[in-house]
């Protein structure tokens, strides 16, 4: 199909957004005399073809000069902007990562984020993560509150997302209220800030409360729960464990010892020169991007979480959770967020 | 019993009471239970029995959330305990440092469980009792006045405290023999009181949420408010005559 474009004359000379000011050109054109044309309004238009340095005029000047900055802030925020911010890291985990991990490598480019998912880094639940934490919002359950039934009871769900979750979130919303300094910050970076956990410990248990929770809901799924992973996580937990049932048993164990409130959690480490996964348990709020560790998936141990359904029994809810409910498709997305991350770089 | 037929008995009625627990008749459950907490080896730790019925203490706390208290939580505490010091011993008698090193977090937890929750069932009585008023004169009461202004104040900062407690912990009123002035704390975890303050408990409330979610779910507040009913205030005071004169 031919082009049926028509060009006007001064298509080729001028970049497409002069063409409107061309059209208002009205009467005579003066010839200043150096070889340009110059409008009614002041303007000259390059005689000698589109080039940057032909731009003379005070309209020229600022529309090159706004393409410039913009230029510059495009470049700042997407090439420039410090590593971890949230700044140009919006698409990323927190954890500057360029990952060595030569599992990484072997295998093909994992897809990007597409921001479809059900991870983080999706716009389907973003009301807690990369966010302004001014901004936080109790987010729904993925799944309906009796989904997990009979594992976890419809009583526990609603207890714990409407009373414990939502609590920690309005409590968190209250003091940033209060406080505006922290209104720009995204959730991670509170965790992250070792000054914020000593100076204002509500804040950060608050926050990183609302963080963990929205995450452990990812963690479990109605349909398909259980079973074992794929791809690059299963690969690295072979690699890092020895064995799928190593790594369960190191998981639950660390579950089981976790001593009063806490969390279990598998993470990448990406640290220089420990890539690989580790599991770890937290104790009250604390999570692993605290120990710059990106957290792939989590049980709650805290007792609010199972003491309905399974009294003192954590070791029988540690187990249903791996047996039926753990949510591998979230933990792979995670991983792959830490994969694309090292591509990108 | 000879050592044989306790060697046969003790796991099977263990099995037993594991297997039917809920089934039990709470009474049978509670002697059971104080019956079983010593570990195969002979134990040195053992389950005390309750000074009254799991259902002593209601409406503040039920039934059930006792028997769960009691015969679980503090039997797993006991248990655990008697199974880390028979690691400790075999690792000092072998000198193995980096093993003695490594029990330290199973003796504080479990022997810091066993310790709080001896002293907690002993501070609490039924409602109504003689002991759950408190006293109009004596050495407690001047020592709260003199600390805290007044038995509600007192009230007030004890229940702030333990309510704000992160997670799981405890809520304390303690003796300072440095100061001679009693004084509210808390600890987390089950990290004993004297053993991380130096404070002489008097008075303890467990706040991990297995004390009150059964009865009270997320709401803290109300079984902290609720529980002040059955506070033993003869146990309390004994305690505070005691840390003054030793």
């Amino acid at each position: 199909m031919s082009s049926t474009l028509v060009m006007s004359q001064h298509d080729a000379l001028e970049p497409h957004w002069k063409t409107a000011h061309s059209q208002k050109q009205v009467g005579p054109v003066r010839d200043s005399g150096k070889g340009r044309r110059e409008s009614r309004s002041g303007n000259a238009f390059p005689s000698q073809g589109f080039a940057p340095g032909n731009f003379v005029g005070k309209r020229d000047d600022v529309y090159v000069r706004a393409c410039k900055v913009e230029a510059f802030i495009y470049y700042v925020i997407t090439i420039a902007a410090p590593r971890g911010s949230r700044l140009g890291t919006r698409e990323r985990f927190p954890i500057p990562s360029r990952s060595r991990d030569p599992l990484f490598q072997d295998h093909p480019n994992p897809e990007k984020i597409t921001g479809k998912g059900s991870g983080p880094t999706s716009r389907n639940h973003g009301s807690t993560f990369f966010i302004p934490v001014a901004s936080i919002e109790l987010p729904d359950l993925p799944y309906a509150y009796d989904a997990l039934a009979p594992t976890i009871s419809e009583k526990t769900l609603r207890t714990h997302h409407l009373k414990h979750h939502a609590k920690y979130v309005n409590t968190a919303n209250q003091i940033l209220t209060e406080d505006k300094k922290y209104a720009n910050l995204t959730a991670e970076k509170i965790i992250q800030d070792k000054s914020i956990r000593t100076s204002n410990p509500v804040l950060f248990n608050n926050v990183a409360q609302s963080w963990n929770h929205a995450f452990y809901w990812k963690c479990m799924t109605p349909i398909g729960g259980g079973g074992v992973p794929s791809g690059i996580l299963m690969d690295m937990i072979k690699r890092d464990f020895g064995s799928f049932e190593e790594f369960r048993k190191k998981m639950e164990s660390e579950a089981l010892t976790c001593f009063g409130s806490g969390w279990a959690w598998l993470g990448y480490d990406s640290k220089r020169g420990q890539e690989k996964l580790v599991v770890m348990k937290t104790s009250g709020a604390d999570n692993p991007l605290a120990f710059g560790v990106t957290p792939l998936l989590t049980i709650d141990v805290w007792e609010h979480a199972y003491y309905l359904d399974f009294q003192e029994k954590r070791n029988d809810y540690v187990n249903a959770f791996f047996n039926k409910l753990v949510h591998w498709a979230f933990a792979e997305e995670n991983l792959n967020n830490v994969a694309t991350t090292a591509d990108e770089l | 019993m000879s050592s044989a037929k306790q060697i046969i008995l003790s796991p099977a009625l263990r099995a037993a009471v594991h297997v039917h627990s809920s089934k039990l008749n709470p009474e049978a459950a509670k002697l059971a239970a104080a019956y079983l907490s010593s570990a195969p080896s002979g134990g040195k730790h053992v389950l005390p029995d309750l000074p009254y019925d799991y259902a002593a203490l209601q409406p503040a706390i039920s039934a059930e959330t006792m028997e769960l208290h009691h015969s679980k939580h503090h039997n797993t505490y006991v248990t655990n305990l008697n199974v880390a010091l028979e690691k400790l011993d075999e690792a000092v008698s072998t000198s193995n440092v980096s093993s003695i090193i490594s029990l330290q977090g199973a003796l504080k937890f479990n022997g810091g469980g066993h310790v709080n929750h001896t002293l907690f069932w002993e501070n609490l009585c039924p409602k109504d009792s003689a002991a759950s008023e408190f006293p109009s004169s004596g050495a407690l009461k001047d020592a709260v006045e003199e600390r805290f202004g007044s038995f509600e104040n007192m009230k007030k900062e004890v229940s702030a405290l333990s309510i704000g407690v992160q997670g799981s912990g405890w809520g304390w009123l303690g003796y300072n023999a440095g100061t001679g002035r009693i004084e509210a704390a808390t600890c987390p975890n089950q990290d004993p009181l004297q053993a991380a303050t130096g404070l002489i408990p008097l008075l303890g409330i467990d706040v991990w949420e297995h004390a009150y979610y059964v009865d009270y779910r997320n709401v803290r507040p109300n079984y902290v408010n609720a529980i002040w009913d059955v506070i033993n205030w003869d146990t309390v005071e004994e305690r505070l005559v005691k840390a003054k004169s030793g």
